[in-house]
């Protein structure tokens, strides 16, 4: 993005005229005009009034065009059939009216039209919203939360204690979850977001307020985990799991533990260093080891960290946030950007993986259990949530997934060595030295170019 | 030959085209209109949280021609054409050998080309990280062979994402060969044998010309995908450089700049089109297809 | 002939280049390493796990189901494509032709937010009927492309003469261009039901509520750990359609 364009697009913001920028307009998704969602219409609509404008467009169905009238052949051409071809299974002229069509052949012509209308008719059929089949003995809740972060036998355990069924559905990114929900009726009633996108989706209007009189598992949550800076009342979100990023070693392969940032930059490890593919992660690092906020709105140092990134990068082997724990595993790479939960996982496999913070600070996160506006069972979502929370269910999922749960109550639930694990909890002293990721607003365009730069260079 | 018609039209009756509505309507409802609201997108402006203003604007296309990324779309486009040309190289004598064997062998030939892409796409670009590592097989192999002392560095290269990519899109390239070449007469080749020709002036003069429509279905198929790739350059190139597929979807998935990504792939589109559309001219126009 | 020796072993070497990675998938999931990058020993671990796990065996279900009615409408709407292209005069012919080829050159992300941004327009809730739909419009093209590639080859002097004997257009389109098509169509199916087999990026987008495919699913898991239960799926369905293979080619030749 050019300068011209950062200014234009910076231009609502600075002037100040009215409230900035109309909150995420939900643009075209305003338009949900499935019956079956009002409350989902009614808050696009108050959202932007200029949806108004724009006509609905036409039910579907119009275009399956009934089946147009077939051809004949004349018969005037029509001869006496050779052998070949009738014994092929043409129909020999003297076995048929002469015109018009024989019904039964008439029939024949329009199968295949036929058959994809149909088709296509079953398709939207099935499109409807009311082919929603809702269980009606058994209520269904719909989870939609990051891959393999919830264990399956607290759910069957919820299942069999409450009589509802939870189905699962997973995603990658926070950015990937934001995509799928701003269609509105999504059909998802609990979902997982991380700290920055709660408040995204909570000024996108996409969150039910909760009440909190049933969940009363907040309680045992830790203090400093509640009230953050994205939701300060815990109006729409109860924290679930969160974790830090830092580096995690090979002790084989490195002469002393890292201790900085600086690691990253160490000559002696060319080509043996993975960070994660993850522009505002790469960006914290950099600023971090600079000694600089990693929510910098201020362009010179981010140029600055720009330049020490690229100064860095003949030194890195990939940039993943995927499969570092196999790098570090199978020996790739001696030093790993990367989330606490992954790598203790990957310590869990090879005992001289390490993982530290480094003493410059880095990120904190915090994923939240959340309840979309548009779910039909608010009553057991929040039964859900607040499931998920007690003490012995959030000691199973961490045991399970390595990141460390929001209720303080579960941590003496947990082995040994998972409560004590400073990877996964780690001391007040280091906890004070995190940040948190937030939204940087229009300056992510600034980030954005600097890591299009980083990366074509 | 329009067969039907003529006859038709001969008694002066109204040809209606029925077979082409279903398809065109199921275009225009399921393609087209999408494909409109993405163009109305790339002319507004991206909100401060990520959603779209409906502010009339064409920065999103002035900002293209930022050198920054031309050089996105160049290091793209060839990329696309190697891998084309790879693809196309080492496709054709398997297409050949399939078209050439018996019959009855040729559909179980076919599935075999087929059946490796039956297992997921993600899970096969793990097999390959697995093998191009520095301790990975192919290097543990090559070191115990005594061909080499020192692993080589495989993964993370472009080499690597040529081949993720060759491999992905491989079948693509032998399918419309195939069915190109199995249409071929083998008497021409009989009688250009008979008639002493090379196998080179046999390949040049009868087999190349004969099977084009099949080559520029198969470079098509697969210099498009390629084109657009985004998770080959990631996960074998190790997402050190950006293809345009990956441009595309951090604009979409990570930056939230909806209106930039749409206006990305609309170029991106334009393009691929004008360059199909040209080389079709270029070499007639019934080439394609 | 050297020729045909060489060929030979082109192909054979193209089939090994191919199956090389699913060979390593197969052995290594019997590895019993919860990371597939070392050999820790046999197991069949993973193959009691995988199936027991519901949302991997769900997500392999929803693809199945998705390539296969994909498939079946692509093929139909696909042939009538190119028949009708091929044989049939309308006017805007020709501007039919170039949409026929959007779908095949627009980049799928663009695809899977265009489909996004649409049915929301028109309020339909996002399921696995969606994915179809979506998976059929970037289908039908390829297989109208192929279709139509063996289609301009066919001497059209056959049907004529079959319209001649008295055959409806529809009879001689069946038993007379339909057979001589067939190779040509069998292969274009097979390119659709592999492309949606595959295909990540649009289905993501147009995943709703209960309808994740594999390629959603195990793209998921990277998030967290790949484990060898996806190993162990791929070989299972390696080995059925391979099988599947055998057995029709045994029953063709008998």
């Amino acid at each position: 993005m050019n300068q011209a364009a950062i200014k234009e697009q910076g231009l609502s913001a600075h002037t100040g005229t009215g409230p900035v920028a109309q909150p995420g307009n939900p643009l075209l998704f305003a338009r949900v005009v499935s019956p079956h969602h009002p409350d989902v219409l009614a808050a696009f609509r108050r959202r932007s009034p200029a949806d108004s404008a724009v006509r609905y467009s036409a039910p579907p169905g119009s275009h399956a065009a009934p089946p147009a009238r077939l051809q004949r052949v004349n018969p005037v051409v029509r001869r006496k059939a050779s052998r070949g071809l009738t014994h092929a299974g043409l129909r020999a002229p003297a076995t048929r009216h002469p015109f018009p069509t024989h019904p039964q052949e008439k029939v024949l012509l329009c199968s295949p039209v036929l058959v994809i209308a149909f088709a296509f008719l079953l398709i939207l059929a099935a499109c409807s919203p009311s082919s929603d089949n809702g269980n009606a003995k058994k209520v269904t809740l719909h989870l939609f939360t990051w891959s393999d972060y919830t264990e399956e036998t607290v759910v069957k355990e919820f299942e069999r204690r409450f009589g509802i069924h939870v189905m699962t559905d997973t995603f990658g990114s926070n950015e990937e979850l934001l995509a799928k929900l701003q269609g509105g009726a999504s059909g998802y009633d609990v979902v997982v977001p991380s700290d920055y996108m709660v408040s995204i989706m909570i000024k996108q209007g996409l969150l039910a307020e909760l009440d909190r009189s049933k969940v009363p598992n907040l309680a045992q949550v830790y203090a400093h985990l509640k009230g953050l800076y994205y939701d300060p009342q815990n109006t729409y979100s109860i924290p679930y799991l969160w974790g830090t990023t830092g580096i995690g070693y090979n002790a084989e392969m490195v002469s002393s533990p890292p201790q900085s940032w600086q690691a990253l930059w160490d000559e002696r490890y060319k080509g043996k260093i993975s960070l994660l593919n993850d522009e505002r992660e790469v960006f914290s690092m950099a600023l971090r080891s600079a000694g600089e906020s990693l929510n910098t709105v201020d362009l010179v140092k981010l140029e600055a960290a720009k330049v020490r990134l690229m100064a860095q990068k003949p030194l890195v082997k990939a940039y993943t946030s995927e499969n570092y724990d196999q790098l570090l595993i199978s020996g790739e790479v001696a030093l790993a950007h990367g989330w606490s939960g992954t790598i203790v996982r990957a310590a869990a496999e090879k005992p001289s993986i390490k993982y530290v913070i480094p003493q410059e600070g880095g990120t904190i996160w915090q994923d939240n259990l959340c309840i979309l506006k548009t779910s039909a069972h608010k009553h057991e979502a929040m039964a859900f949530v607040n499931f998920l929370l007690e003490p012995q269910m959030a000691a199973q999922i961490t045991t399970k997934v390595k990141y460390a749960s929001a209720n303080e109550a579960a941590r003496v639930l947990l082995p040994k060595e998972i409560a004590q694990n400073p990877a996964i909890y780690p001391s007040q002293d280091t906890v004070a030295r995190l940040e948190w990721i937030k939204d940087v607003g229009e300056t992510i365009k600034a980030y954005d170019r600097a890591w299009t730069e980083l990366k074509v260079k | 030959m329009k067969t039907a018609d003529s006859v038709l039209n001969a008694r002066g009756r109204l040809t209606v085209p029925w077979l082409i509505v279903p398809p065109a309507a199921a275009l225009l409802v399921f393609f087209l209109m999408p494909l409109l609201v993405v163009l109305a997108v790339s002319f507004a402006s991206r909100g401060t949280y990520g959603g779209i203003e409906w502010t009339l604007t064409v920065s999103n296309y002035t900002s293209i021609l930022d050198p920054l990324y031309l050089r996105i779309f160049w290091r793209s486009l060839w990329i696309a054409v190697a891998s084309s040309a790879i693809c196309l190289v080492i496709g054709f004598p398997l297409a050949y050998a399939i078209a050439g064997a018996p019959k009855r062998w040729q559909g179980a030939l076919l599935l075999l080309v087929i059946i490796p892409f039956w297992t997921n796409f993600l899970v096969r670009t793990y097999a390959w990280m697995f093998i191009l590592r520095t301790e990975g097989l192919l290097n543990t192999a090559l070191i115990s062979a005594g061909l080499i002392d020192q692993p080589l560095n495989l993964l993370y290269t472009d080499g690597a994402v040529l081949l993720g990519l060759v491999y992905g899109y491989l079948p693509f390239m032998v399918l419309p060969l195939y069915a190109a070449l199995e249409r071929l007469d083998p008497a021409l080749i009989e009688a250009a044998w008979d008639l002493y020709a090379s196998p080179v002036r046999i390949f040049t003069r009868i087999i190349l010309p004969l099977s084009k429509p099949g080559i520029i279905a198969g470079c098509l198929l697969v210099f498009i995908p390629s084109l657009g790739a985004y998770v080959t350059p990631d996960l074998l190139g190790g997402a050190r450089t950006l293809m345009i597929g990956n441009l595309i979807q951090h604009q979409y998935l990570v930056v939230r700049d909806w209106p930039f990504g749409s206006a990305l792939s609309f170029i991106l589109m334009v393009g691929v089109l004008l360059a199909v559309m040209s080389y079709l001219r270029a070499g007639g126009p019934k080439n394609l297809a | 002939m050297k020729t045909r020796h060489w060929i030979v072993a082109a192909s054979i070497t193209d089939l090994l280049f191919l199956y090389l990675p699913i060979a390593i998938l197969i052995v290594f999931s019997f590895n019993a390493s919860k990371f597939s990058a070392r050999w820790q020993g046999f197991s069949l671990q993973w193959y009691a796990k995988l199936f027991t796990h519901e949302a991997l065996l769900s997500s392999t279900w929803n693809s199945l189901i998705v390539a296969v009615v994909s498939t079946i409408l692509a093929g139909m709407l696909g042939v009538l494509t190119a028949v009708a292209l091929e044989r049939q005069a309308f006017p805007g012919l020709h501007a039919c032709e170039g949409v026929l080829l959007l779908p095949i050159i627009i980049p799928e992300i663009m695809m899977g937010v265009a489909m996004l941004l649409f049915f929301v327009m028109i309020g339909v809730k996002l399921s696995l009927v969606t994915i179809i739909i979506a998976h059929t419009m970037f289908n039908f093209p390829v297989v109208a492309l192929i279709v139509r590639a063996r289609l301009r080859k066919l001497d059209p002097q056959l049907e004529e003469a079959a319209l001649d004997l008295g055959a409806t257009p529809w009879t001689a389109f069946r038993r007379v261009t339909l057979p001589l098509l067939m190779p040509g169509i069998i292969g274009a199916l097979l390119m659709a039901f592999t492309l949606s087999l595959d295909d990540f990026i649009i289905s993501f987008f147009l995943a709703g509520v209960g309808s994740t495919t594999l390629p959603i699913k195990v793209y998921g898991m990277l998030k967290t750990a790949v484990t060898p239960e996806v190993n162990a799926l791929s070989a299972v369905l390696v080995v059925i359609s391979m099988g599947l293979v055998a057995v029709a080619t045994w029953v063709q030749r008998k």
